[in-house]
């Protein structure tokens, strides 16, 4: 790499303005490791504050009191909280999650199987909702208050007031057991179980990523219920807050300039109306879609897609620790690295906000 | 209006459906069982050393075979299942068993005396938690070449370390952490000492009717025949499927996607009997619910407090109109209904009785207490249910609903007033629950033996000594006479109130009988499930 060619002030300047763009940086890895690291240390403290007792998890009700005094001492449960702590986060800085005391595996291992699931299953709500919903939002900010608006109204309010796992059922009994035109639970038939080899853990991108079409047609069979639901429901959301950034956008004096300009309405709405909102949008869209990530445990319960949300919750209410700090912290990260993602985009997209 | 947009779109839509519908109405393939079923109690996986909860035990139970096993027809007495034949030294104190000749693991190995030692010895050495039920047998593990040793190649001798009803000991080997695994294929599979435990816990290396080819937590778990089995399943694979949502369970079985459902509840019963295409099998299982009272409360320190409630309650109600089906009405003492010598309840709804036995004790206008109970289904009804009883006598009692591990946790430290919960027996023989129940010699916080007595802060001795003489009874009949007398004993002065039994139900198509449900996850067997 050559150095760029610039004169002393020049050079002052780029030193300057590198220094300030490093010190940034520096600065937001700080402020991003601080909050890792108050996430483990809150979760830590609840998890080892709550009225549960671990080793019951792991032995049962039953077992004489010796045993489990062994094992609170083979947990390091005996030690003080600072000393757990501090054991804990050791082994996290070289990599080691711990082990679940609910399924005996790493904790890497079952962030591995588990979050797959949810990543695939989020990811395509989002993207359906995305493009259904955000051009519904536009269309009713335009058309205020007219049938199509009101229909939109009612219908977003459906999706994120009704209860989740109603809705789900509601589904299985009309499009499966009812129509036929769905396959029931879970995220692959019989025949295909086993068959596909693990890659990325997403068995609709796994089938197709082997070859196997039959393979990836019945995953994505099993796939689409699930995810058209929790679209269903997202939209909602997104539907509602893109109408109202746009109602808000289209009484902007821009708006009133470029009518008076004789833009088209289609020009309008999509190119300024759509680049103003973008920004804010794009922030409301990364915290949904985090949220999604975090976990859909009741979908994931009546589908029997077990997802990270679900292992998350079983994990805290067995007291499975370890288990309950990783999943944690990987929530952590994905709800950092959007929310960085949100703060570049909207710099990008909004001027404003640069 | 019709454009060609919407027009190429429904025409996608037309040409995709057929083939969705293709997949959904896909039916189990002839030579694989589908049974759908709560699997996230799995812990630890299936090694029969470590395994000690239903689905656990299920499957060991599948997959490994005992010594003995409790007869399939009549869950009070024992058959072979390795052993051909074994037999008592006239002391009482020597169990000698003759192995069945001929018997292979899944690895082709023979079955034979050595590996029935090493699993035995193994067990202790591991020292998980199923070993606590040898360990009170008086198992340790510096004594385990003297207590179970090989004789020759297909004879097993086990000495008794300390006198135990025959019964007792027989029961414990047959359930799972008696288990006989493969000693080669184990320790062709140890790291550090491990005894194969880590290998064990996702693979299997017994001699039952299945193996263990895949298990995902919380998802499913794949058996398949045993090629070497004596008794080969019926069908060549079963799939364990995690469906935790009892209403899904239902529609997948009417829809013919899944074999046999686990666990509906009393609507999906309901409905389901009402299909000609599904058959039901129950069997009494035998976890009870019941009421705990603390007795360092000082309400029930008077025991006509404690009997007042055992009249409160109305169980016949409560069966009827929350637990229809599941949860029978079963008010005796501690035995469940489906063990041998349990002697009938006396007690059902009586509030005037209640009412009169209150004033008696000095509480004519009733007190306060808190009720602890799981949050879920039917606790959470049945602690209301209960709650209105107990103030038709006067008791205002404040209920305290939370998670399954919190109230367990606080139960454990005693800190409880009253709590509804669960109990079920490890072993058909009533040793089992008359220790845990009755005896408690040491009432302190640092006691060794933290029963479910001394849970309650009941103390009792002249029940502690019957309890433990009862155990140590080698002549039958003059043994079931000691526990009539405890049961009774238990009815009069303990601070339990029994109310229901659990009974185990599953439905399935009428394609695919054969399930056998045993009563107790060990006993339920899958060897028999065939399709049509």
């Amino acid at each position: 790499m050559t150095a760029p060619d610039l004169s002393p002030r020049g050079w002052n300047r780029f030193a300057a303005g590198a220094l300030a763009r490093g010190g940034g940086i520096a600065s937001s890895l700080a402020g991003i490791l601080v909050t890792l690291f108050g996430l483990v240390l809150l979760t830590f403290v609840i998890g080892r504050t709550m009225p549960i007792d671990p080793v019951v998890a792991i032995i049962g009700d039953k077992a004489p009191p010796g045993m489990v005094e062994q094992l609170r001492e083979e947990l390091g449960l005996d030690r003080s909280l600072i000393e757990q702590f501090w054991i804990y986060l050791t082994k996290l800085l070289q990599g080691d999650l711990g082990r679940s005391v609910m399924t005996g595996q790493p904790v890497t291992a079952d962030i591995l199987q588990f979050f797959p699931a949810t990543l695939e299953l989020a990811t395509s709500a989002m993207i359906i909702a995305l493009l259904v919903g955000v051009p519904l939002g536009i269309i009713a900010a335009a058309r205020q208050d007219s049938i199509f608006d009101n229909a939109v109204r009612v219908i977003s309010l459906i999706g994120y007031s009704v209860p989740v796992f109603v809705l789900a059922l509601v589904c299985l009994l009309v499009f499966y057991a009812k129509l036929g035109i769905a396959p029931g639970t879970g995220s692959q038939g019989i025949v295909y179980q086993g068959m596909v080899p693990f890659r990325t853990g997403m068995i609709v991108l796994d089938a197709a990523l082997d070859g196997q079409w039959d393979a990836f047609r019945d995953a994505l069979a099993y796939l689409a219920m699930p995810a058209l639901l929790l679209a269903f429901i997202t939209m909602s959301l997104i539907v509602r807050m893109t109408r109202a950034f746009m109602l808000e956008a289209l009484s902007g004096e821009y708006i009133v300039a470029a009518r008076a300009k004789g833009l088209s309405e289609t020009r309008i709405l999509w190119r300024h109306g759509l680049g103003n909102i973008a920004g804010r949008l794009f922030t409301v869209i990364a915290v949904i879609y985090a949220g999604l990530l975090e976990g859909t445990v009741l979908t994931e319960t009546v589908f029997s897609r077990p997802g990270l949300g679900f292992y998350l919750t079983r994990s805290l209410l067995n007291a499975d620790m370890n288990a309950v700090l990783g999943a944690t912290l990987v929530i952590g990260v994905i709800y950092v690295c959007l929310n960085l993602l949100a703060d570049l985009a909207q710099r990008q997209l909004d001027p404003r906000a640069r | 209006m019709i454009n060609r947009r919407s027009l190429l779109l429904s025409a996608a839509a037309l040409a995709a459906a057929p083939s969705f519908a293709r997949i959904a109405s896909a039916a189990t393939p002839n030579n694989i069982v589908v049974m759908a079923k709560s699997i996230i109690d799995v812990v630890n996986g299936f090694d029969p050393a470590e395994a000690y909860v239903g689905t656990d035990y299920e499957i060991t139970s599948n997959i490994y075979r005992m010594l003995v096993t409790l007869d399939p027809e009549d869950g009070t007495k024992y058959v072979g299942d390795l052993a051909e034949s074994w037999e008592f030294s006239d002391d009482g104190m020597t169990i000698t068993f003759k192995l069945k000749p001929g018997i292979l693991f899944e690895s082709g190995n023979p079955v034979t005396a050595e590996d029935v030692v090493f699993s035995l010895h193994r067990l202790m050495k591991l020292n998980k938690y199923p070993a606590a039920d040898f360990a009170q047998l008086g198992w340790t593990i510096d004594k385990m070449d003297d207590i179970v040793h090989a004789a020759d190649e297909l004879t097993v001798v086990h000495r008794l370390p300390e006198v135990r009803a025959h019964g007792t000991v027989l029961n414990t080997l047959a359930t799972p952490r008696g288990c006989v695994v493969d000693k080669a294929t184990v320790m062709a599979n140890e790291v550090d000492g491990d005894f194969g435990n880590e290998w064990l816990k996702t693979h299997s290396a017994g001699a039952g009717s299945y193996r263990l080819v895949e298990w995902r937590a919380s998802d499913r778990i794949i058996l398949e025949a045993n090629p070497n089995a004596e008794f080969p399943p019926a069908v060549q694979r079963l799939l364990i499927r995690n469906v935790p949502d009892p209403a899904t369970q239902l529609l997948l079985l009417q829809k013919g996607d899944i074999d046999v459902a686990r666990n509906l509840g009393s609507d999906q019963i309901k409905t389901a009997r009402a299909n000609p295409d599904l058959v039901e099998l129950s069997a009494d299982s035998t976890a009870q619910m019941n009421l705990c009272m603390n007795m360092s409360v000082p309400e029930f320190q008077n025991p006509k407090v404690i009997e007042a409630l055992k009249w409160a309650v109305d169980c016949e109600a409560i069966a009827n109109n929350i637990t229809p089906d599941i949860w029978d009405v079963w008010q005796a003492s501690f035995l469940p209904r489906n063990v041998r010598g349990t002697v009938p309840s006396t007690f059902h709804k009586d509030t005037e009785k209640a009412k009169a036995l209150l004033a008696e004790a000095g509480y004519p206008d009733g007190f306060s207490i808190t009720l602890d109970h799981f949050s879920s289904w039917p606790w959470a009804n049945v602690a209301q249910a209960i709650q209105a009883d107990l103030a038709e006598i006067g008791i205002k009692a404040e209920l305290i609903a939370a998670e399954t591990g919190q109230v367990i946790t606080k139960y454990r430290a005693r800190q409880h007033q009253i709590v509804l919960i669960y109990w079920a027996t490890n072993l058909y023989d009533p040793d089992y629950n008359a220790r845990a129940w009755c005896i408690n010699t040491d009432d302190s916080d640092d006691s060794p033996l933290k029963s479910q007595a001394w849970r309650n802060h009941f103390v009792d001795e002249e029940m502690s000594e019957l309890a433990d003489a009862a155990g140590k009874e080698l002549d039958a009949d003059k043994r079931m006479e000691m526990y009539d007398k405890l049961q009774r004993d238990f009815m009069a002065k303990a601070p339990v109130s029994w109310l229901l039994q659990l009974r185990e139900i599953a439905m399935h198509r009428k394609e695919a009988p054969g399930l056998h449900l045993g009563g107790m996850a060990y006993l339920n067997r899958f060897g028999g499930i065939s399709k049509s």
